[in-house]
């Protein structure tokens, strides 16, 4: 029997008979290549839009939000490694879950959206575009929570299934990635760009680690390159590192690192910069950005209040509000 | 002499017999038992029903 190779990803593992790729879900069985855990998730939550986060898509609307097991990034600080840093035999329990049983389940809870999530979704692939397909059948949106490690052909595919994405660039150093997630930039870069071609709304998470991506000239390159080829109202989240994993000789990120962060986003051109994983911060709401006026009031991942007019607009100069709200 | 020979015997021939039918209630108890048994190397196949959606997590994303 031969070796295929996988061409969803820029790894482009080439597995043998009986092996799996880097990700340990995308196996090779009998010379076709298949993911083990398609209709096998191990995790599935109701979460809150806010928590993917996506502050501008269907704000606090629960979201039916499931990942199985696997990953083709293996950064050292994951948060959720017991998820994403083994193969579906390895969890202790999945449950099942074939497209139409989840959709059956995410209507009966009353969700509108369905968030791939938690791990890496590009790795179930198969199962995002299957669910997602009769989500939209079903009038249901599919949210996509990615770091964005993916070619540029299965993604324009995929992008017919997705209405939103949030998408971890976790720095803008190709040396970062390579030392600390084990992929590289340019394709994530080439992502985003993809994604916004094919019109899925995008937010973008950068999660600032002390000392290995909080420089505030990286910041702005960063910023700057958003604002270029994503445009000004795509909106940031700058989110606070916590030592975890195979990082936990590095502290927190200070408060006044995000501060910075955020005043050089938002002094680069950006909008819409948010701090995140800090209880209680301003920046955690949306403002107008011509006259400041509170839009969107947040507490964590929850609503106080919410001033947009109906038809999306600030309610004291009228500007139109970039987003999906309705 | 001849009644203990035929005696320690018969008492042989028992105990053959009730190691063979022990034997035999073992393997049928085992061979019962296997469709049933967890293999501790695979995941527990869960339904849908058995879920708490809204289970607290530390998940992020």
């Amino acid at each position: 029997m031969s070796a295929v190779t996988c061409e969803l990803c820029p790894r482009g593992c080439v597995i043998p008979e009986g092996g799996a790729g880097d990700c340990r879900i995308r196996v090779n069985l009998g010379g076709k290549l298949r993911a083990t855990t398609y209709g096998r998730p191990s995790a599935i939550h109701i979460d809150p839009m806010e928590k993917k986060p996506l502050y501008h898509f269907h704000p606090g609307a629960p979201v039916f939000s499931i990942a199985t097991a696997g990953c083709n990034l293996h950064c050292l600080n994951c948060q959720n490694w017991q998820l994403s840093q083994r193969g579906g035999e390895e969890m202790e329990q999945v449950y099942r879950a074939d497209p139409p049983d989840l959709l059956k389940a995410a209507k009966k809870e009353g969700c509108k959206a369905i968030a791939y999530t938690y791990s890496d979704p590009i790795v179930f692939y198969e199962y995002v575009y299957d669910s997602g397909e009769l989500a939209h059948r079903e009038g249901l949106t599919n949210v996509f929570i990615t770091a964005g490690y993916i070619n540029r052909k299965p993604l324009r595919l995929l992008c017919n299934v997705l209405d939103a994405a949030n998408v971890d660039l976790k720095a803008f150093d190709d040396g970062f990635y390579r030392r600390v997630t084990s992929a590289t930039l340019q394709p994530v870069l080439d992502a985003l760009v993809t994604m916004r071609e094919e019109g899925v709304w995008i937010e973008v998470t950068n999660l600032l680690i002390p000392t290995l991506n909080d420089d505030l000239a990286m910041i702005r390159s960063m910023a700057r390159w958003i604002r270029d080829e994503l445009g000004e109202g795509t909106p940031l989240h700058f989110s606070r590192f916590h030592p975890q994993y195979r990082m936990r000789n590095l502290p927190p990120t200070p408060g006044r690192t995000l501060d910075r962060a955020r005043k050089e986003a938002m002094d680069a051109g950006l909008q819409y910069v948010y701090v995140g994983n800090v209880m209680g911060h301003k920046g955690g709401s949306t403002y107008c950005p011509t006259d400041g006026t509170l839009l969107i009031g947040r507490a964590g991942f929850w609503i106080t209040e919410n001033n947009l007019t109906a038809d999306d607009r600030c309610p004291t100069c009228n500007e139109k509000i970039p987003g999906v709200w309705q | 002499m001849k009644d203990d020979k035929q005696r320690a015997e018969t008492k042989e021939t028992q105990m053959g017999r009730r190691h063979f039918l022990g034997l035999l209630a073992t393997a049928g108890v085992v061979g019962l038992a296997l469709p049933f048994r967890q293999d501790p190397q695979r995941p527990r196949e869960l339904s849908l029903k058995e879920a708490d959606f809204y289970r607290d997590h530390d998940l992020a994303g």
